[in-house]
């Protein structure tokens, strides 16, 4: 099969992937309408009643902190705000779409901790630079690699095996990719992402957080810089996590975008490790 | 409905106000220089963009600064989460809504907005409270910084003021830093000018310079060296009024030409001396054996010691009263001539014994001045006898000639001899006390160093003036001349 033919197949099948529910889209949606109201974001959690109840939970974690219980979701979007609440509706149905897969055969615990360790740390470094978005670069960072979890849908034997590649070689998943001639996970992500129609960073940070330097939109430079060090350095603290075990890789380009010095690293390193230390609630949601 | 209408008005007019309160905001921060103005400014803008009811601004220390009253207590726990995680948080509480807004950016944190909302605030209104609070924060860090930077300037400026030494910093647009001391020095042209000289060599060569200048008998030390600021070069120049260090240096040379002067006199006093008691010494012992011959050789060469001695005596005495500005001249009108005249006979002898002729060879017939002869005679018996000691050994037709001439309003005076002369460098010195040119211990030529202070005294306390021509190895000429009629002194 010649890439294109693959990556044909791949976006055939895209469309009986689980994708976001009506729900879930609702949340998107009003989270990004300037006059949006708490009550109007809880009245859309509560037309899933699963959904409601996991957020609730997950919003008073030990993750989150608050120094107060939240009882009503309405609550929980005044305190934690609307775009904190709208990821973690966003984590759950992610989390959900790579444990639904009844053919997987991969370690799916790993690629959520990526997934989360890699979003929390590209927060911490939209904090450490002192980006105020902040909560926007976190959902860059939890759906920077959900092309992988495509290829664990589409091809789940062939994704078991790249993975093993991967970690006998100590290659990364992209030079997997490439030596086998498939579609390089970010293009895959971007085009699952594009066909949900999704906010333009998450597409542009899935599709370059491993080439911030072809990335076509100076707009959104820093944000996708922001999350090709969060995925570096959560590889780094969950190492193989990500199934990928070359040796990480600074995009030169993204530390220039960031004026980032070692200094800053190692106090986003330190930073992010605390953070890691309270998300244990968030690991199984 | 409701909710269709709110829709309509969505994205588009939403851009338009946030356009307009950022221009809100440029306008109201643009003249904050304190951190109170800005903290100000910001509840202004606020209110503007969010319909609040009430709003506070908070320290760092959950203490109101400015705003109306909240109960803090009861938003304490929330408040220190919101600046933990650097969030901003809305609260129902009872019929309203209360927003804490922490002002930072990364770590620094200012204080805290506390807002009190009628209605549920929108996805806008809280986006709103985070981005002006973020953008406040980072005035509120600049006026800090700026602060800072305030504090360093005015620190080393005080370091810089408080240096003893007058400093100016100068680059190629002139003067860009003065300290105090400089401004207050206020230094003469002269040194102005070499200072500024020096500095410009600094620019052009990039090497330290140093430099004196002397002015009206004060003396400027400079000294500048190149100061290397980001791309720049600068002259550090530094001026510094070193008289006193001149004068220190100046005593304590005199200090020890007073040292080697008492090693010197006590030479002069002893070789006499030492005459006197060896001849002495071996009339005592052998009277009856000497012929009268050999006795009048011996008591002469004791008299002629015993002058010697009263000469020295004499010169340190006069010397002292010099000292003690207590030397004294008799005036009554004298004739120049016939004081010469007495003076080379006086040492007519002791020119013989070193094969030195004397001549006095006067111009005019008579020298009548108001003068104390015996004073006067002195300073001639010194020049002729300093010319006597300093004749060249090896010269054939060794001379001292003394002139006598009308000169101005009075006579002039001049001793010529073809000695050894006087180097350049020390022709201002010989008049001083205790110098001579050949350092005083190698008693080479005898003499206490006194000889030509006491002659200048005694010249100027008759209105005159004495100076010396000279050629090392050729001969001097030593001058004096004395006004026809001085009352002074």
């Amino acid at each position: 099969m010649t890439a294109a033919k693959v990556l044909e197949k791949v976006i055939e099948s895209i469309e009986k992937l689980p994708s976001p529910s009506f729900v879930v889209q609702r949340i998107i949606s009003v989270c990004s309408k300037p006059d949006a109201s708490s009550e109007e974001v809880a009245r859309a959690l509560l037309m899933d009643a699963s959904l409601s109840a996991r957020v609730l939970k997950l919003a008073n974690s030990a993750y989150y902190g608050i120094p107060r219980k939240i009882t009503t979701l309405s609550e929980a979007v005044m305190i934690l705000g609307f775009k904190t609440v709208r990821n973690i509706a966003l984590s759950v149905f992610t989390y959900d779409m790579i444990f639904k897969n009844q053919e997987s055969v991969v370690d799916r615990k790993k690629l959520w901790t990526h997934f989360l360790y890699t979003a929390i740390v590209s927060e911490t470094v939209a904090e450490v630079v002192g980006y105020p978005l902040k909560e926007e670069v976190f959902v860059a960072g939890l759906l920077h690699d959900i092309g992988k979890v495509v290829y664990d849908y589409v091809f789940p034997k062939l994704f078991e095996t790249m993975v093993k590649i991967a970690e006998k070689g100590k290659m990364n998943m992209l030079d997997v990719e490439r030596e086998l001639g498939m579609p390089s996970h970010e293009l895959v992500g971007k085009k699952l992402l594009e066909s949900w129609n999704f906010p333009d960073l998450l597409v542009f940070s899935t599709a370059h957080h491993h080439s911030v330097e072809s990335l076509s939109s100076d707009f959104f430079l820093s944000q996708v810089s922001m999350v090709q060090l969060g995925d570096v350095l959560a590889n780094l603290i969950a190492r193989g996590h990500s199934f990928s075990w070359g040796n990480p890789i600074l995009s030169p380009t993204a530390m220039r975008t960031l004026k980032m010095k070692p200094r800053l690293i190692s106090k986003i390193l330190e930073r992010a490790k605390v953070k890691i230390s309270k998300a244990e609630e968030l690991m199984e949601i | 409905m409701e909710n269709v209408v709110r829709d309509r008005g969505g994205s588009a007019t939403s851009s338009g106000k946030l356009l307009t309160l950022l221009s809100l905001f440029v306008m109201e921060f643009s003249g904050v220089r304190e951190e109170g103005e800005a903290l100000k400014a910001l509840t202004s803008v606020l209110k503007r963009a969010v319909d609040v009811k009430g709003i506070s601004l908070l320290d760092q220390d959950m203490k109101k600064v400015t705003g109306e009253d909240f109960d803090v207590q009861r938003y304490e726990d929330l408040m220190k989460w919101c600046k933990e995680n650097s969030v901003s948080t809305f609260v129902q509480d009872g019929d309203h809504f209360v927003g804490i807004v922490p002002v930072m950016k990364r770590e620094n944190h200012f204080g805290f907005i506390l807002v009190a909302l009628p209605n549920q605030p929108s996805l806008e209104e809280t986006e709103t409270f985070r981005i002006f609070s973020f953008l406040a924060a980072i005035v509120l860090e600049n006026i800090k910084l700026y602060k800072n930077l305030e504090e360093t300037y005015n620190y080393v400026s005080n370091i810089m003021n408080a240096l003893p030494e007058a400093i100016f910093v100068y680059g190629k647009d002139g003067v860009s830093f003065r300290n105090r001391r400089f401004i207050e020095a206020n230094f003469p042209d002269q040194v102005m000018r070499k200072a500024f000289q020096l500095s410009e060599e600094v620019l052009e060569l990039g090497k330290a310079r140093v430099g004196e200048v002397e002015f009206e008998r004060e003396y400027y030390s400079i000294v500048s060296q190149p100061l290397v600021y980001g791309e720049r070069v600068f002259a550090l120049t530094a001026i510094t009024n070193v008289t006193a260090t001149k004068e220190l240096e100046k005593l304590r040379q005199i200090d020890r030409m007073k040292t080697e002067f008492i090693a010197n006199i006590s030479h002069e006093l002893r070789t006499p001396l030492a005459a006197i008691k060896a001849y002495a010494e071996t009339l005592v012992n052998n009277l009856e054996e000497l012929d009268v011959e050999t006795l009048r050789e011996f008591i002469r060469i004791i008299l002629q010691q015993s002058d010697h001695l009263e000469k020295i005596l004499e010169e340190l005495l006069d010397f002292s009263s010099l000292e003690r500005k207590s030397l004294k001249v008799v005036k009554e009108e004298v004739d120049l001539c016939s004081i010469i005249g007495e003076a080379v006979d006086a040492m007519k002898e002791y020119g013989a014994s070193r094969g030195v002729e004397l001549y006095f060879e006067p111009r005019v017939v008579e020298a009548r001045v108001m003068g104390d002869p015996r004073r006067l005679k002195q300073v001639l018996l010194n020049l002729l006898s300093n010319a006597i000691k300093y004749s060249k050994e090896d010269e054939n037709e060794k001379f001292a000639r003394v002139t006598l001439e009308r000169s101005g309003n009075g006579y002039l005076i001049a001793v010529e001899d073809n000695g050894i002369g006087i180097p350049e460098s020390m022709k201002d010195k010989i008049f001083e006390k205790f110098f001579r040119v050949d350092s005083s211990l190698t008693y080479k030529v005898p003499g206490t160093g006194l000889g030509l202070t006491i002659a200048k005294e005694i010249v100027e306390m008759h209105g005159g003036k004495i100076w010396v021509e000279s050629e090392e190895g050729k001969g001097s000429k030593f001058f004096v001349w004395i006004p026809e009629g001085h009352d002074g002194g």
